[in-house]
């Protein structure tokens, strides 16, 4: 629809051209009656160029929309559904430029530069045929002098960029250093460094100068020389053309349409690399964008297994190495936990135990081995499934910008307020919630800076919790809070939520104490396995860990 | 308006060259399109008239009028030019300086992005101003009010014909301002909204994966997505429609020339006059449709040069500390002990917070080393800003031999100490610079022993270019240990009297870590020193401890003495195991 209008306004352009000729030769003509009939006719090409423009700005902007609406949701949605792996490769403030420069660009080269483009080009290349139509010795010379414009202007802008670089790079130096003395600012006080750096900005701001200036000159005679050049093919059309007028061989009236339709051809032409260089960019914004339909989805497949509500959970002999590295995170892994135990991993960092739970949870397979929950392993189970069978607390602690409650709620969709209070109860923040105005309804982000990394950590543990799952993964879930909070809600989960399993990645001598079990892990190996009790009998590396805690008290 | 005054003054240096600029800029251009219009008038009767001799003339005047136009237009444009950038050299020699004498204490109401965003961004906008702006202005007055004079004088009625079509259409295009201007905005806000849901999306991916809730975020990103298509349409239309306006007074000429067909159709030699008109309406057109462009433009640029006003007008850091609220009288060198003492000092970083440190009293004496622990936010830190001078406090006092805070220069009073902060603060530039900055007569010898003395020699040494090594930014190419070394050897070099030490909390490799505990104890051996300390072998070897806890000290005394308090607070965080053991 656009297109079609695009083509309309083009034709309108060129007819306007040929009406005035037309008017002023009935001028020349003296013909009155001529005269009325020939502006009637410019009146119609009025409404029909009008009406033309307005229908294809509207409905390149409408398409325009539309489609960016659609690529945009359609990312999103490969982004929600994308695999693990898929989104690790995307630095997330790359994502966002995508969703916001590059759509931005791709929507602007949608919506006026690339019908801006394609108008400009039907528009010239009517003009020209209409011009050689008319007369074609003129045309010819107007022809020729199109290149001599664009030659010498490219001539002359090249240095000009060069030039404007140079300014920009030192520019850079300049705010370099405004920067350094920004972040420094309470150094260079307490040292009376003031003299000192005011000394060196000095030959960084006399080069700006210098190619500012050059820059200047450059830019100047740019645009003096553009502007004289531009009357060259004026020149040509009254001195050639005027004399083809007195030879009789071309109207008055069509020599003021050439010059008009000039002005169809010439001003495209200059504006001709600033448009290509928009429509590319343009066509690159959209193909990143396009590039996030690509990821790589989770599988959906998958059978929804016909499991006890108890699942058992065990590893046999897993292998697992993350996808670029070399040696193995986890080696040839077995072990067992039953419904209902509380199991703590430990050992030290790059031991492997995060990785065991994020493979529980789906979001990894074993290179080698299997791992099954509830008799079947984790590559034939659908993850979905398998993920609602679990409540999920992750090292990193990340609430949507929604309210406490919906927050909460995330958990289990159908929660009732009361569990949702009750859930808030259970993590001890309940006491927070009540301090607010808005209670649960107060919004995350609204808070800000007033909530602790402690409470947002209790908040996805409510969230976890609501779910009443029977398998609970904790990877530090309460790393952030003090040791009797930590002691609290542990004994609510033991008491609230008896036969869930639970599997939680802990530090701290208060949540490993609670475990029936606990799994030490070196290297991607179990190293030892038992209570707390019977580890630090043996006096091995869980000892030595749980030592390293404290600081050896003087006898 | 205090604006205009304040650009007036950075202009006033070079204000004829400036002035010169600008109007030869615009009336240049006024009288080129006259002369323009009056030869194609000419050119018309000559080709009406069959007058070749006359053609050729006419081209030949176009001919020497580029060449003159394009001489005084480049002469005008050099000139601009040149004071332009002179007036933006000043402006920003003085911002800079700016950043480097304001007090602290503004540098925490505007953060440092707010600061170099007017350096970088409204500096930009004011050279732009002066650069482009108020030439497009007086362009526009000039060409442009100055082509409605003339078509005026070439004949009132076609004149004002002119001057009113183009008025009309300027008043047509205003009831669209207000709305496009507010859909515009409507349509930002909804793109950041959208981004801030996109944002959630990518961020709360592996809850979205746990929880399966990627139906109800996608919900949320669609309902988003959906508003601002509808903005966005909803704007196209609006502009459409002004557009169109604007489309239909382009076509305004057309008339006029149908109606001043009529005329000319009566009097063949008003064909001239005709077409002369036609030429300087595309200056009236300009005018009306330019003016309020480039007024709103000017008014936009206007901000970004207020916010330099301010910080280039900003009152400087005082020659000499002054105490708020009252007057500085130097107080009287009474009590002849040296060391540092600190009487009831009291202070909060603004009005409305609560205060930061209250009735801080203590004293270290000569060559002794007092520690500081205490919760984060205690205000153990401030305390060292305020040693400094570098926030002014309300009440208290603070001596150091006797002599009072506000009883020297600021410079000299900083002089007495040597601060090594947390982070360390190296300019970028070779090792050697950041050394001389603080003795600029510093000789090779004095270099070597410094380096030495603070465990940096050996890894200089192995530098390609040893002292004159270049630091990238924040002195980023070398490790952090090595950092502190280096700047443990400007602490070295400066010899202060006092050494306020703010001890690292991260974990350097075991190397450095050594190495740099090695330089401290030997920097501040025998020197008075205060540290914020953070790890336990220090507040075993200091000589007092004192523990602060919301801005005040609620316990002091030596490592054994605070051991031995049942339920201490001191002893607590010990046990707790808050305090940094030293690796094997």
């Amino acid at each position: 629809m656009a297109l079609f209008a695009a083509v309309l306004s083009s034709v309108a352009n060129v007819l306007s051209g040929d009406a005035l000729a037309r008017i002023i030769d009935q001028i020349v003509a003296q013909d009155k009656n001529g005269l009325v009939r020939v502006g009637l006719w410019s009146l119609g090409i009025l409404v029909l160029s009008v009406l033309s423009v307005f229908f294809q700005k509207y409905f390149s902007g409408h398409f325009a929309e539309r489609v960016t609406a659609r690529l945009r949701e359609q990312a999103s949605l490969s982004l929600a559904q994308a695999k693990v792996s898929a989104m690790s490769a995307h630095h997330s403030g790359d994502l966002i430029s995508r969703l916001s420069n590059d759509i931005g660009l791709y929507q602007e080269y949608l919506q006026t530069d690339l019908p801006a483009l394609l108008s400009g080009v039907l528009s010239a290349l009517l003009a020209l045929a209409y011009m050689f139509y008319r007369n074609w010795l003129l045309s010819l010379l107007l022809l020729a002098t199109l290149p001599v414009i664009i030659i010498v202007s490219t001539l002359l802008s090249q240095p000009l960029s060069k030039r404007q670089e140079e300014v920009q790079q030192s520019l850079a130096r300049i705010n370099a250093q405004a920067k350094e003395n920004v972040t420094g600012a309470e150094t260079i006080r307490a040292l009376s460094l003031k003299n000192i750096l005011r000394e060196r900005f000095n030959p960084v701001e006399a080069r700006w100068f210098r190619s500012s200036i050059r820059a200047g000159h450059q830019s100047v005679l740019l645009t003096v020389a553009g502007i004289t050049l531009s009357f060259l093919p004026f020149l040509v059309v009254f001195g050639f053309g005027g004399l083809q007028v007195l030879r009789g061989e071309i109207s008055v009236g069509m020599l003021f349409a050439f010059i008009q339709l000039l002005n169809l051809i010439a001003f495209p032409l200059q504006e001709l690399p600033v448009y290509l260089g928009k429509v590319k960019a343009g066509a690159v914004g959209g193909k990143r964008v396009r590039e996030l339909l690509d990821v790589q989805k989770e599988p959906e497949a998958g059978v929804s297994a016909n499991v006890a509500a108890k699942p058992q959970i065990l590893f046999e002999n897993v292998t697992f190495s993350y996808p670029g590295q070399k040696t193995p995170c986890l080696k040839a892994l077995s072990f067992r936990i039953d419904p209902g135990e509380k199991v703590a991993f430990v050992g030290s960092s790059g031991s492997g135990k995060s990785t065991v739970l994020k493979m529980i949870v789906g979001d990894h397979f074993p290179d080698e081995g299997r791992l099954l929950v509830g008799g079947l392993p984790t590559t034939e189970w659908s993850l979905p499934e398998l993920r609602n069978k679990m409540g999920i607390v992750t090292q990193e602690t990340f609430l949507f910008d929604t309210s406490i409650e919906e927050n909460v709620r995330l958990g289990k969709a159908d929660a009732e307020k009361e569990e949702v209070e009750r859930v808030l109860g259970m993590t001890k923040m309940d006491t927070f919630t009540d301090r607010l105005p808005e209670k649960s309804r107060t919004t995350v982000g609204e808070l800000g800076g007033r909530i602790s990394g402690g409470q947002k950590q209790r908040l996805c543990l409510s969230r976890a919790m609501i779910r009443k799952a029977p398998i609970l993964v904790f990877d530090e879930a309460t790393s952030a809070l003090d040791n009797e909070t930590e002691r609290q809600i542990l004994a609510s989960i033991r008491s609230e939520y008896p036969e869930s399993t639970l599997m939680m990645v802990a530090h701290r001598m208060n949540a490993v104490t609670f475990a029936d079990k606990i799994f030490v892990l070196e290297n991607g190996e179990i190293l030892e396995e038992g209570t707390h009790l019977t580890l630090m009998q043996k006096n091995g590396r869980y000892a030595a860990l749980m030592r390293m805690q404290t600081e050896e008290e003087p006898q | 308006m205090t604006l205009m005054r304040f650009l007036f003054r950075y202009i006033r240096p070079y204000g004829f060259a400036y002035f010169f600029g600008i109007i030869g800029m615009g009336a240049v251009n006024l009288v080129l399109n006259v002369y323009l219009a009056s030869i194609l008038g000419s050119i018309t009767s000559s080709m009406i008239r069959f007058d070749q001799s006359l053609l050729i003339q006419s081209i030949m005047h176009i001919l020497w009028l580029l060449l003159g136009g394009g001489l005084l237009l480049w002469f005008s444009a050099i000139t601009l030019v040149h004071s332009e950038i002179k007036v933006e050299r000043d402006l920003r020699s003085d911002l800079f300086g700016k950043i480097l004498t304001i007090p602290l204490r503004r540098f925490e109401s505007l953060t440092s992005g707010e600061i170099l965003s007017r350096f970088n961004n409204d500096l930009s906008e004011t050279s732009q101003l002066l650069k482009n702006s108020l030439q497009s202005l007086a362009t526009v007055l000039f060409y442009g009010a100055g082509s409605c004079v003339v078509v005026l004088i070439l004949d009132w009625f076609m004149g004002l014909l002119i001057i009113g079509l183009a008025l009309l259409f300027f008043v047509l295009n205003l009831p669209f301002l207000k709305p496009l201007q507010n859909q515009s905005q409507m349509v930002q806000e909804l793109k950041a909204s959208f981004l801030n849901t996109f944002n959630q999306l990518v961020t709360g991916q592996t809850v979205l994966r746990h929880f399966n809730i990627a139906d109800w975020m996608m919900n949320r990103i669609v309902k988003s997505s959906r508003l601002l298509r509808s903005a966005g349409i909803r704007r196209n239309t609006t502009e459409t429609l002004r557009f169109s306006f604007e489309n239909v007074s382009y076509w305004s000429v057309v008339l006029l020339v149908v109606v001043g067909g009529f005329r000319a159709i009566d009097d063949p030699t008003y064909l001239p006059t005709l077409v002369a008109l036609i030429q300087m309406q595309n200056g009236v057109s300009f005018f009306f449709t330019r003016i309020s462009l480039v007024i709103s433009e000017i008014q936009r640029r206007f901000s970004g040069v207020d916010r330099i006003r301010e910080m280039i007008e900003a009152p400087d850091e005082p020659k000499r500390f002054l105490m708020e609220g009252s007057p500085s009288t130097p107080a009287p060198v009474s009590d002849a002990d040296g060391g540092l003492l600190v009487e009831d000092l009291s202070f909060s970083y603004s009005e409305g917070a609560g205060p930061t440190l209250r009735g801080i009293d203590f004293r270290v004496p000569e060559g002794k080393t007092a520690a500081f622990v205490g919760p984060s936010g205690s205000g153990k830190s401030t305390l060292f800003k305020l040693l400094l001078g570098l926030y002014p406090f309300r009440s208290g006092v603070i001596r150091y031999r006797g002599q009072s805070i506000d009883s020297l220069p600021l410079d000299q009073w900083r002089a007495y100490f040597s601060y090594v902060p947390q982070l360390p603060y190296l300019f970028s530039g070779s090792i050697r610079d950041n050394l001389v900055a603080v003795n600029p007569h510093i000789g090779e010898e004095e270099i070597g022993k410094v380096i030495d003395s603070a465990n940096a020699a050996e890894f200089i040494q192995e530098l390609d270019q040893g002292v004159d090594s270049e630091l990238l930014e924040g002195g980023l190419n070398l490790s952090g240990g090595q950092r502190q070394r280096v700047v443990l050897s400007r602490a070295f070099l400066e010899d202060a009297p006092i050494l306020l030490l703010d001890e690292a909390t991260s974990a350097l490799d075991t190397e450095s870590e050594r190495a740099v505990q090695e330089a401290l104890s030997r920097l501040s051996e025998g020197r008075t020193t205060l540290v914020i300390a953070h790890r336990l072998s220090t507040v075993r070897k200091a000589d007092v401890l004192f523990f602060l806890e919301a801005g005040a000290i609620v316990e002091s005394g030596s490592h054994q003495e605070l051991m031995k308090i049942p339920n201490g607070k001191y002893r607590q965080m010990v046990e707790a195991g808050i305090l940094k053991n030293d690796s094997e």
